[in-house]
C-alpha cells in the first residue's frame, strides 16, 4: 500500500480523556489506532478536554467515553457551554462517533435522575434517559441489524454497567437487539442507537477490540468520507480476537445463528 | 451475676469457636463461617470482645495486606501480644472469626489488634472496634462494579471515622485520602514522600481522580510517584496535599529483595530496609510506620522493625520450585497491575510471565480494567519475558490484550486453568531463573493452594 504512506493521518478526537475514561475506555481507542495502522493508515489521537476547542471538521472520528458522576459532572459546564454546538454540528456532518455508556447517555435529549431532577443534555440524538435504582450488571450479547445489513458478523460481545436506563426516540435506530443482558433499558430488548454515522452503546470497556466487525464498520465510514476511493478495508488476523468473542458467547450458551 | 447481654455475647463466641474447630478438623481455613454463625447470634460481638484492647484498622484500596503485616511485624518487635486477621478475610465475619479465635489472648495487657478492614465495611465495623488508629492507604479505582464509585467509596470511610476517634493515618499524597483528613484536622497524620523523592510530573500516566474534589478544577502537580499520587494542588480552591509529619526523603537502592530508603519523622531521619519490592512498598512501609506511631511507637523503633515483615501470601511471595522460583504479584487494579509490571520490566531474574485473570465476585466481574493498565511497556523491546502466558476464566481476553500491549502471538500462550499452565512454563524456564505470575485474587487463591500442596507452602490462614 505505498500510497497510503503519503496520506495524511486520520485523526481521531477522544473528547475529556481525563474525565470519561472509565471501566477500560481506552481499549476501544486503542482498537481503532491498532486497526487502521496495521492497514497502513497513519494515526493521529487529539486529546479534547475541558477548556480546549473542538473544530468537528478537523477530525475523521470522535470518541466520548463514560465518566463517574462526580467526573461526569465536572465537564457538564464545558461541555453544554463550549462544545454542544460543534458536536451537534460533528453529527449533521456526518462525523464517525463512538459514544459509550455516559457517552451514549450525554448524546442524548435530557436525564432525570432517580430523585426527580430534569438535567437538559446535548440533544444531538433523539434518546433520553432516566435514572434507576438498580445497576444493570454483566456480560451481554447482542445481536445487530446495522452490522448485519452492512454484510458483517453481527453479533456483539460486551459488558455493561449501568444504573441509567435509555429510551429511543423515531429520530434513532437500535444498534442492536439485546440476547443476553439488560440492554439499553431491561425493557424494550434494544441495545444502544445509530443516528448517521454516530454509534452508541452501552457496552464498555474492550467492545471495540473483542468485536472487530464493529470496529471496522466504524472505520469503514470514516475512511470512506476522508477517502472516498479508498475501496474496502484489507481483511485482518484476528484469531485473538475471536477468541475472546466466543469465550464470552461460550459462557452466555447463546446459539447463533 | 452475668448481664443477660454478657450471655449472649458468651453463646455467640462458644457457637463461633465451635464451629471454627469443626471446620478446622475437617481442614478447611474456616476464615468467615464461624464469625458469621456468631454474629447472628450477637450483632454486638466486636464490640464486646474489642472492648478493652487497643485496636488499628488499615483499609484502602490497595497494600491493606502488606501494611498490615509491616504494622504486625513492628508491633511484636515492640513486644506486643498481636491479634490480627491474618487470612486477609476482612469483612465483619472475618473480623469476628479473628477475635474468637485468638479470644483467650485478649485480655493480656500487652495486647493489641491489628485488623485489615473492608472499605465498605468500615463504615459499619468502626463504631463497634473504636480503633485508636485508622490507616487509609490509598484510594484507586477498583471492582467498581461492587462500590459503585470512589466517591462512594469516601462516604462510606468518613462514615466510619465519625463513627469512632481513631486517629486517621493518611497518605497525604493521594488527593482522596488525603481528604478525609479535611474537618478532622486534629486527629490526622499524614504520610508520604517528599517532593524531592518523587518523579516529574510529566514521567506518570494518570487517568483517575484528575480533578478537585471541592470545586471541580484540574490538579496541578509539581511532582508525582505513581498513579494520581504526588505533590498536588488546585489552583482554583488552593486545597493541596497537605504537609505529611512521616516522609520518605529519598530511595537509597532497589533489588528483587527489597528497597533502602530514608524515612523522616520530626528531625529524626533514619536509614530503613523494606523487605518488599515495588516503590508502592514504600507507601505501605510509610503507612505501617505512621501508624506504629500513632499508636505510641518511637519512630526508630518502628523503622528498626520493618525488616521482620513476613509478606502477605500471594502478594510478591516467592516460591522455591526445585531450581526455579516462582514469584506470586497479586494484581486486582490498573494502578497496581501498572506497578506489577514496572516490577516484572526491571527484574533482571525473569524466565516467563504468567498473567491469570479471573472475574470471580471478589475479582471484579468486569474484566475491562485490564484495558486501562499500561501493558504496552512490557512489550517494549528486550523487555518481553520470552513467554508470555495467559490464563484464568478470562484467559482469551487477557491473550487479546496481551496481543494488543505488542507481546508478539507466537509467544502467548493460553490456558484456563492456571496451575497447569504455570508447571508447563516454569518447567520451560531456564534454570536459575524465576517464573512471574500475576494472578487476580481468586487465580491466586486457587493456584497458591495448588502450589502450597507442591512445595510445602503455609496454609493461608496459618
Ligand atoms: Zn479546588
Amino acid at each position: 500500500m505505498a500510497e497510503t504512506t503519503a496520506r495524511m493521518p486520520m485523526r481521531i478526537a477522544h473528547l475529556y480523556p481525563d474525565l470519561l475514561n472509565l471501566y477500560g475506555d481506552r481499549g476501544n481507542v486503542l482498537a481503532l489506532v491498532r486497526r487502521l495502522r496495521l492497514r497502513g493508515f497513519p494515526v493521529e489521537v487529539v486529546q479534547v478536554g475541558a477548556g480546549d476547542p473542538f473544530d468537528p471538521a478537523a477530525f475523521d472520528l470522535a470518541f466520548l467515553g463514560g465518566g463517574q458522576d462526580y467526573e461526569q459532572a465536572i465537564l457538564m459546564d464545558d461541555l453544554m457551554r463550549h462544545k454542544a454546538g460543534a458536536i451537534r454540528e460533528g453529527v449533521d456532518a456526518g462525523l464517525v462517533f463512538l459514544c459509550i455508556c455516559g457517552g451514549f447517555q450525554l448524546m442524548g435529549r435530557s436525564y432525570r435522575t432517580w430523585e426527580g431532577r430534569e438535567l437538559r443534555f446535548l440533544g444531538a440524538l433523539d434518546l433520553w434517559t432516566v435514572g434507576g435504582r438498580k445497576r444493570l450488571i454483566g456480560n451481554t450479547a447482542y445481536r445487530s441489524g446495522v452490522l448485519a445489513e452492512a454484510g458483517a458478523d453481527p453479533w456483539i460481545a460486551g459488558f455493561e454497567n449501568h444504573s441509567g436506563r435509555t429510551y429511543l426516540g423515531p429520530g434513532v435506530t437500535p444498534l442492536a437487539e439485546v440476547v443476553r443482558g439488560s440492554g439499553n433499558n431491561g425493557e424494550d430488548g434494544t441495545e444502544g442507537a445509530v443516528h448517521r454515522n454516530v454509534f452508541c452503546t452501552y457496552s464498555h470497556g474492550s467492545v471495540l477490540p473483542k468485536n472487530p466487525a464493529f470496529a471496522d464498520l466504524l472505520l469503514s465510514r470514516a475512511v470512506a468520507r476522508r477517502y472516498p476511493d479508498a475501496g474496502p478495508l484489507a481483511p485482518l488476523d484476528d484469531a485473538f480476537e475471536a477468541k475472546a468473542r466466543e469465550a464470552v458467547f461460550r459462557r452466555l450458551r447463546v446459539e447463533r445463528d | 451475676m452475668p448481664s443477660r447481654a454478657r450471655i449472649r455475647t458468651r453463646t455467640a463466641v462458644a457457637l463461633g469457636a465451635a464451629v471454627l474447630r469443626f471446620l478446622r478438623l475437617v481442614g478447611k481455613g474456616a476464615t468467615t463461617l464461624p464469625g458469621k454463625a456468631a454474629l447472628a447470634v450477637d450483632p454486638g460481638l466486636l464490640q464486646a470482645l474489642a472492648a478493652d484492647v487497643p485496636v488499628a484498622c488499615v483499609t484502602g484500596t490497595n497494600g491493606k495486606t502488606t501494611t498490615t503485616r509491616m504494622l504486625c511485624a513492628i508491633l511484636r518487635g515492640r513486644g506486643r501480644t498481636v491479634v490480627t486477621n491474618r487470612s486477609g478475610a476482612n469483612l465483619a465475619t472475618g473480623l469476628a472469626t479473628t477475635l474468637i479465635e485468638s479470644r483467650k489472648r485478649l485480655p493480656d495487657p500487652k495486647a493489641v489488634v491489628v485488623l485489615e478492614v473492608d472499605e465498605a465495611a468500615f463504615r459499619r465495623v468502626a463504631g463497634p472496634l473504636a480503633p485508636r488508629a485508622a490507616v487509609v492507604t490509598n484510594l484507586f479505582r477498583d471492582q467498581l462494579d461492587r462500590y459503585g464509585e470512589l466517591a462512594t467509596t469516601l462516604r462510606f470511610l468518613s462514615e466510619g471515622l465519625d463513627a469512632c476517634g481513631a486517629t486517621l493515618v493518611a497518605n497525604a499524597d493521594d488527593s482522596l485520602a488525603a481528604s478525609l483528613g479535611r474537618g478532622r484536622e486534629d486527629r490526622a497524620l499524614y504520610f508520604g514522600f517528599e517532593p524531592g523523592a518523587m518523579l516529574p510530573p510529566d514521567a506518570v500516566r494518570a487517568t483517575e481522580a484528575t480533578h478537585c474534589l471541592s470545586c471541580g478544577a484540574a490538579y496541578v502537580y509539581a511532582a508525582r510517584t505513581y498513579g494520581h499520587l504526588g505533590d498536588f494542588a488546585c489552583p482554583s480552591c488552593g486545597w493541596r496535599r497537605p504537609a505529611p509529619s512521616v516522609t520518605l526523603r529519598g530511595i537509597l537502592a532497589e533489588s528483587p529483595t527489597g528497597s533502602r530508603a530514608v524515612l523522616a519523622c520530626g528531625d529524626e531521619a533514619l536509614e530503613a530496609h523494606v523487605p518488599v519490592p515495588g516503590r508502592y512498598n514504600l507507601y505501605n512501609a510509610l503507612a505501617a510506620v505512621s501508624a506504629a506511631v500513632a499508636l505510641g511507637e518511637p519512630f526508630a523503633e518502628a523503622v528498626r522493625l520493618l525488616p521482620d515483615t513476613d509478606v502477605g501470601f500471594g502478594r510478591m511471595e516467592l516460591i522455591q520450585a526445585d531450581d526455579r522460583r516462582i514469584r506470586l504479584v497479586l494484581v486486582k487494579n490498573p494502578a497496581g497491575f501498572d506497578q506489577a509490571v514496572d516490577f516484572l520490566t526491571s527484574a533482571d531474574d525473569v524466565g516467563g510471565a504468567v498473567f491469570a485473570l479471573n472475574d470471580g465476585i471478589a475479582d471484579g466481574t468486569d474484566v475491562s480494567w485490564i484495558w486501562d493498565a499500561d501493558l504496552e511497556r512490557l512489550a517494549a523491546r528486550d523487555r518481553v519475558p520470552v513467554r508470555v502466558g495467559a490464563s484464568g476464566t478470562r484467559a482469551a481476553d487477557m491473550a487479546l490484550r496481551l496481543s494488543y500491549a505488542g507481546v508478539p502471538g507466537d509467544r502467548i500462550e493460553t490456558d484456563p486453568d492456571a496451575h497447569a499452565l504455570v508447571k508447563r512454563m516454569l518447567a520451560a524456564c531456564p534454570p536459575g531463573s524465576c517464573l512471574y505470575v500475576l494472578p487476580t485474587y481468586t487465580a491466586m487463591l486457587a493456584l497458591r493452594a495448588r502450589l502450597a500442596a507442591e512445595f510445602g507452602l503455609a496454609g493461608f490462614w496459618e
